[in-house]
């Protein structure tokens, strides 16, 4: 009946057939009723099964969806569920592949010349998949937000600060339409920006290029001071200079919630 | 009469869904409990978590799951149950509840509540099951009748004495969901109220509610509308004979605002009384398009931008 129930298009290599003791005879294993056939009685779950299914994945990437229009991503995500079906009870995890099967099976895989609407599309489902993932992790909640006097040398990142970079403007791409707009799909533009989670709300900001590197060093461990001199060593720019853009940007995330101090 | 496994009778609830957090904790409504979907709060370490263990302080409330699959031939899940039961450990419910169903095997998920064949074998395993998880989570579990759309020709047992049997050999407790006998019978042929007189009705922890979709030729547990005229006389003729279960109203599609949902849940007082002839106008499917059957378990999440 699972195999009846998951692959009723055959997709898979799997006959539900053989499962039956009689190849023909479905009416052997479901009883037919006054109004319905076994198979009718069978068509309910198998409609049902694709239709919930479908709907998660809508919901999981309501912006993809609208990227690609409703036909498009569904017959995306039936693939994708017929190929990968769930195994785990945590329907949050059902797109969890879902990225990775659209780089696989982009329509331009066996083309020489990549086609930029298909990148632009598997770093959205990267990332609405991947904010899915930042509202319901395991965080430290019970902290001390930085403020303006803090002392620089406390100044630590917020337990949920996660980076992003991108070839295309997904965050705001992604914003826009989570504000009810329909944004057209873009053109490529790299793009960058920081996801951070207060009292359990999600926030994201866009940075530019040279803050996402310096947030990246702290994130990979460096205090203030080593992650300007690293910044300072990179960006082959004057201490001093970099002292006051950086003033700048302590004022702008201190605001944004991106530093504790405990 | 006395409560079920000493279990208490928490009156009328709602499901806890998450359009109506805000409300609920700024509002304080005056619901008597509240029943959560399991598995959207089990590995969640975020907002949803964090505000049903806030509710749980004001209110009763009990865990409802979709996917233990107490059925299948696969293996007891039991990350599936240590992760229940942590849960169970943090928000303290008054009982924990789940289908008689499967839900997949060969470690597969359908996300759906999939018939059993109900006969003397399946019956030997679902009690062999039930057993090893009511010793694993030390309470008694609270086992639902699903929506069914198909029966098995290897079926020999009508449910209600299969339910009967169940809990004679178990011990556990029966959630009876009478929108889900109208559904049932309905689409596979049987009498409800041969059912819901045949059920034991000492065994009844608790009961549900909710709206479902007439397609003609068969009916869909859609939990997405108001609750039916024929679903409210069964409730009815239940209530005069498991009066002391508690009462919960399901709704997960169009969710509706909070007062909708709450004034829904009201109407079930009226039909505590025997003599109440019901309301007039009943719920007219205008919908063409076949909905999809739920409860479904996955939140939204909201995001500051």
């Amino acid at each position: 009946m699972q195999q009846l129930l998951l692959d009723p298009f055959q997709q898979t290599t799997v006959d539900p057939k053989k499962f039956l003791p009689d190849p023909l005879a479905l009416d052997e294993v479901i009883c037919h009723s006054k109004k319905m056939t076994a198979q009718e009685h069978l068509g309910i779950y198998q409609r049902s099964y694709i239709a919930r299914l479908r709907n998660c994945m809508s919901q999981q990437f309501s912006a993809l969806e609208h990227a690609l229009g409703e036909d498009i991503f569904c017959a995306f995500a039936d693939d994708y569920l017929a190929a990968k079906p769930s195994y785990n009870y945590n329907l949050a995890l059902l797109g969890k592949h879902f990225p990775e099967y659209l780089e696989l099976n982009r329509p331009d895989k066996d083309e020489a010349q990549k086609e930029d609407w298909i990148d632009f599309i598997i770093e959205l489902a990267k990332f609405e998949y991947d904010i899915g993932v930042i509202f319901e992790k395991k965080a430290d909640e019970d902290y001390q937000l930085a403020i303006e006097d803090s002392l620089e040398e406390k100044l630590k990142l917020v337990p949920i600060c996660e980076l992003f970079k991108f070839q295309f403007p997904v965050r705001n791409y992604y914003t826009e339409f989570k504000h009810g707009e329909k944004p057209d799909l873009p053109f490529g533009k790299e793009s960058y920006c920081v996801v951070l989670r207060y009292k359990f709300k999600l926030a994201v900001y866009d940075i530019h290029k040279e803050q996402y590197d310096f947030l990246n060093y702290m994130k990979n461990g460096l205090t203030v001071s080593n992650a300007k001199r690293e910044f300072v060593k990179e960006y082959k720019i004057d201490a001093s200079e970099f002292e006051t853009i950086w003033h700048s940007w302590k004022t702008r995330w201190i605001k944004a919630k991106v530093f504790r101090t405990e | 009469m006395n409560n079920r496994l000493g279990l208490p009778n928490l009156r009328l609830g709602l499901g806890l869904r998450s359009q109506h957090f805000d409300y609920i904790l700024e509002h304080t409504p005056a619901v008597d409990w509240f029943e959560i979907i399991s598995e959207n709060f089990m590995d969640s370490y975020g907002r949803p978590r964090h505000i049903l263990n806030q509710i749980a302080e004001r209110y009763p409330v009990v865990m409802h799951g979709v996917s233990m699959s107490i059925g299948s031939t696969d293996p007891l899940n039991f990350e599936y149950l240590k992760s229940l039961k942590a849960l169970a450990e943090e928000v303290k419910p008054a009982w924990i509840s789940d289908h008689l169903c499967w839900t997949g095997v060969m470690t597969t998920n359908s996300h759906d509540l999939l018939p059993l064949p109900l006969n003397d074998e399946s019956l030997i395993h679902v009690c062999e099951r039930i057993n090893r998880v009511q010793d694993y989570l030390k309470r008694p579990l609270i086992i639902e009748n699903p929506s069914t759309y198909a029966a098995f020709k290897n079926s020999t047992i009508p449910e209600w004495e299969f339910l009967k049997m169940m809990t004679e050999k178990t011990s556990c407790g029966l959630l009876l969901d009478v929108n889900n006998v109208f559904v049932s019978a309905f689409n596979n042929d049987f009498d409800p109220i041969e059912y819901i007189k045949g059920i034991p009705h000492d065994k009844i922890v608790q009961m549900h509610l909710a709206g479902h979709q007439n397609c003609g030729n068969y009916i869909i547990d859609t939990h997405d509308r108001e609750v039916t005229n024929q679903v409210w006389k069964l409730f009815q003729l239940t209530y005069q004979l498991a009066n002391e279960a508690s009462i919960l109203l399901e709704w997960d599609g169009n969710i509706p605002e909070f007062s909708v949902y709450h004034s829904e849940l009201l109407k079930s007082k009226k039909y505590m009384d025997p003599s109440f002839n019901g309301f007039e106008n009943d719920i007219i499917n205008k919908d063409q398009k076949e909905q999809v059957s739920n409860p479904l378990n996955l939140m939204s999440l909201e995001l500051d931008t």
